[in-house]
């Protein structure tokens, strides 16, 4: 008996399989879900590898009390065994199992297992960000965004809410393209996010979250209510203001006692045309025109210098407007680029 | 929403992981099954599973094209690397792991993995022949009639189709005892106890009136008419019958393997909760039969007549059972107090 949406969630697994994942017949199709996750999600995926001729498992298990290394402890033995052993790994879990210890052991060296991280949507999420978005113009437009934003130098970026910040690119340090994993070893998450570090010592001025806030724990704040102002020099929180959520999050990054909570790690664009505010990070840094900064520990793929921290958090400021070198491509949020423009208005966003 | 059955399937799961495989807080449960297999069992055996605190991972995967090895270059390399790295498995494929490469890897030498071989029972089946049962009684009549039987020497079975057959038991030869796993290694359906006799003194006619089980073709499942494989020192020199067994003869005739004539085992088959269902799996446990099987003899059973192309097991219903001069059942009904008893409490008799 079939559940609302249930064909627009075969066409968004059938989408993840053949078109994000590249599944091949005959390769091993691995799913992992906890029981927090929603598992008509794991299902069509398995049936979506099955009709493409994959060996498919799905692995459905014990919900870890946290994400990554906090949740090892709790994972049955043969989860771990399992997950370096497979062609194609989907993750659905809500509570993470990325960089925990079988997740190191898989994709810490990339070897064989093409990763693709899709943890905690909910299935109106998982179908508004992949299903429903079409994943020629997609591309296009991501990997038009990546090109041009590799060749510039300098870069500006303001938002409404007050954000006004100018930093320079440094030439050869990857851009991260999210959303497709089509080789051995290949790490990558939701579609629309394209991410990267900037030369940590020239960011400077004022950034102003406004969508969400995002730390784990008691620092998972979700949707906020007012906006936090953080004043940046060379790359680094000098002021944290604005109203009880700035309070909160000042006093929690002071309690970490890590001075590298301070040290901004990466800046990304949000451009999944399906996404919404919702409180789920995985979503809320992807609203579409949004930019995004994190800060503390700073992932070895973006080949920074800050390198580690004790924990990560991100935040959003919505309605963007950049400037590449003196080219501004996007004003508040809509594309002014010519062919980005193009593709945003194809792609039904403006 | 719940489906029919679904709190007896509840208790089933519950019985199953806690009593059947002792499953303790902190140890990791597998509970394997395929597409073709019956989900709603393996998600309410994880639901115990993680009621008592057990590490639980279901893999729901693939189905291979045929049993064991068979399935073997058909199954995912994820689900291989699982199945040694767990307490507990727990086997509910339609298309059965059992004897495949995985299984050899976790179970050839038992280490660490307790193995409940419970495949392709349906919802219906597994609540009768393990949810429904009084372990506690079970338990102790199995344990009985082992003890009772690996003291035996010379016994003699018949039953009203025309069975009468006569054996020696070896001392020492092991008489397995399904249906709990709590110690590493094999384990199978309640209701089952098997053991290799003297394979030189097996003599007389064995005539299956229940069901034949010989994989693919030969897989006839409830008989029409009954077949009578002809005794002689552990093997058949003919097979009588009707059109089944004119099947089996050229069937057996064209695996041509000299070695398919042996006698492999005999089994009791006392699970209160069997019917005749033509799966082989449940009908060798239909209360008050006998069973034996062909070909292959497995290791475990420590018996002389060792491998061979493959295995057939066949069902004689109603079996009378003599230990040495005492008879212990009659045409499928206990005659020995103790056993008698039990079988009263048990609801059988």
């Amino acid at each position: 008996m079939p559940y609302t949406q249930d064909l627009e969630l075969a066409v968004t697994a059938y989408k993840i399989v053949r078109d994000l994942c590249a599944v091949k017949k005959g390769e091993t199709l691995l799913i992992t879900i906890d029981s927090a996750g929603y598992w008509p999600v794991a299902e069509e995926t398995a049936k979506a590898g099955e009709a493409l001729g994959a060996k498919v498992m799905v692995a459905w298990h014990t919900t870890p009390p946290g994400y990554g290394r906090a949740g090892d402890p709790y994972l049955p033995d043969c989860l771990h065994a399992a997950i370096p052993n497979t062609d194609v790994w989907v993750e659905y879990n809500y509570q993470w199992l990325l960089y925990g210890r079988a997740w190191e052991e898989a994709l810490g060296v990339p070897k064989r297992v093409r990763y693709l991280f899709l943890g905690g949507l909910s299935i109106d999420q998982i179908i508004r960000t992949v299903g429903k978005v079409d994943l020629t113009l997609q591309e296009e437009f991501q990997n038009t965004l990546v090109e041009m934003t590799a060749k510039a130098r300098k870069m500006r970026i303001t938002t409404p809410a007050g954000t006004d910040v100018t930093f320079e690119n440094v030439p050869g340090r990857p851009i991260n393209s999210e959303g497709w994993t089509t080789k051995a070893g290949v790490i990558t998450f939701l579609l629309g996010q394209i991410g990267w570090a900037p030369k940590e010592d020239s960011i400077n001025g004022t950034i102003v979250f406004d969508g969400s806030f995002s730390g784990g724990g008691e620092a998972e704040i979700g949707k906020l209510r007012e906006p936090i102002y953080l004043s940046i020099e060379k790359g680094r929180i000098k002021n944290i203001s604005g109203g009880a959520e700035a309070d909160f999050v000042k006093g929690w990054i002071e309690r970490l006692g890590d001075p590298k909570m301070y040290d901004i790690a990466h800046v990304c664009y949000g451009f999944n045309p399906g996404a919404r505010l919702s409180g789920l990070c995985t979503e809320d840094e992807r609203v579409w025109g949004s930019t995004e900064w994190g800060f503390g520990n700073q992932g070895p793929n973006y080949h920074g210098t800050r390198g580690a921290a004790v924990t990560h958090f991100d935040g959003t400021c919505l309605n963007s407007s950049v400037w590449l070198d003196d080219e501004q491509i996007m004003d508040c949020g809509k594309l002014l680029h010519p062919k980005l423009a193009d593709l945003a208005h194809r792609m039904g966003k403006q």
